[in-house]
């Protein structure tokens, strides 16, 4: 599968940058925690039923500004991080959309699904630390993405409707 | 550096989970209208257009007819149906999927407007799939004859 063209904001110059998600199948290049990642996506990654993508950008494609692993067996992204060094929380914040493409990557992955009624219908879950810093993230799926959540429940979704919105925003940009 | 918990699948993932999101998404998809239900099957042929156009040529093959037919089972309409709204006759209709006649600026724009698509979405179909015949034909057959050399060699 040829990788899927995107552009990402440059942080340095407000500039949209070309980059791509590509599929991995050497799960040797994916980072783990000991690379100061949250999630080790090189074990991860092995499931059966999964897929595992990474952004890069043209420019220095051996840097992974982020990876997703997505379940094909629910639509259900499994796994999904920004890398270190592209987090809104960090100072040093080079690139942004790098989530905002991947997510809406899984959401067109969604609508590949075999099952009529599964098509275009995204779901993951949202754990974090402590309650607080889940409310946060869970409010910025929900503000940013579009993303609903499931009472009582760590598990948000994002439906065909507002999926179709995030590929048409993240991955149909022109330069 | 904030130390975080590292989360296991079992945090996330196990049958019991699988059991409700399967139960809960259909549940959420019998809520859709028909039109949005059937907008969701026309997305997913769209991109499995635009997949196809960007795979490798020695991948499978995919014809025109065989999108087409897509669109057809996802519109849940005879072939018939479809070739009356293009105002044609079916046999022709099924000459112009099959690839027995080139498509023509007339039928690109009525089966780009019916599945919502990109005109030049078809006319990449039709051109990938020529391509990929040609190259077949030229890896099976010699065509040393048709050289220049040949060319300026005849009397």
């Amino acid at each position: 599968m040829k990788p899927k063209k995107v552009l990402i904001k440059r942080l340095l110059d407000n500039k949209y940058i070309n980059a791509s998600i590509i599929k991995v199948t050497n799960f040797h290049i994916l980072p783990s925690i000991t690379d100061g990642w949250r999630f080790n996506f090189r074990k991860h990654a092995r499931m059966k039923t999964r897929q595992t993508y990474s952004l890069v950008t043209d420019e220095e494609p051996a840097i992974i500004q982020g990876c997703l692993i997505y379940d094909e067996s629910i639509p259900y992204m499994a796994y999904i991080e920004i890398a270190p060094h592209n987090r809104s929380s960090s100072e040093s914040q080079v690139y942004d959309d790098v989530a905002g493409c991947l997510i809406a990557h899984a959401c067109r992955l969604s609508f590949l699904h075999e099952d009529d009624r599964f098509k275009g219908w995204l779901t993951f879950d949202v754990l974090e630390d402590s309650t607080e810093e889940e409310l946060k993230l869970k409010s910025l799926y929900k503000q940013k993405y579009g993303a609903k959540e499931i009472p009582g429940r760590s598990t948000m979704y994002i439906d065909p409707e507002n999926g179709e919105k995030l590929i048409q925003k993240y991955l149909t940009r022109k330069s | 550096m904030t130390k975080h918990n590292e989360i296991h699948p079992s945090d996330i993932w196990s049958k019991d989970k699988a059991d409700f999101l399967v139960n809960f998404i259909e549940n959420q998809s019998d809520l859709q209208t028909p039109e949005r239900l059937i907008r969701n099957k026309m997305l997913a042929i769209q991109y499995q257009i635009e997949d196809y156009l960007e795979s490798n040529p020695s991948d499978e093959i995919k014809s025109i007819a065989y999108f087409v037919k897509l669109y057809i089972k996802a519109f849940d309409v005879s072939q018939s149906k479809v070739a009356k709204l293009f105002q044609m006759q079916e046999s022709n209709f099924c000459k112009y999927i099959n690839g027995e006649r080139k498509l023509n600026s007339s039928f690109i724009i009525k089966i780009s407007e019916l599945t919502q698509t990109n005109p030049e979405y078809w006319l990449r179909i039709e051109a990938k799939n020529k391509l990929w015949e040609i190259q077949k034909e030229k890896r099976n057959r010699k065509h040393e004859e048709y050289t220049l050399s040949k060319l300026l060699s005849i009397e």
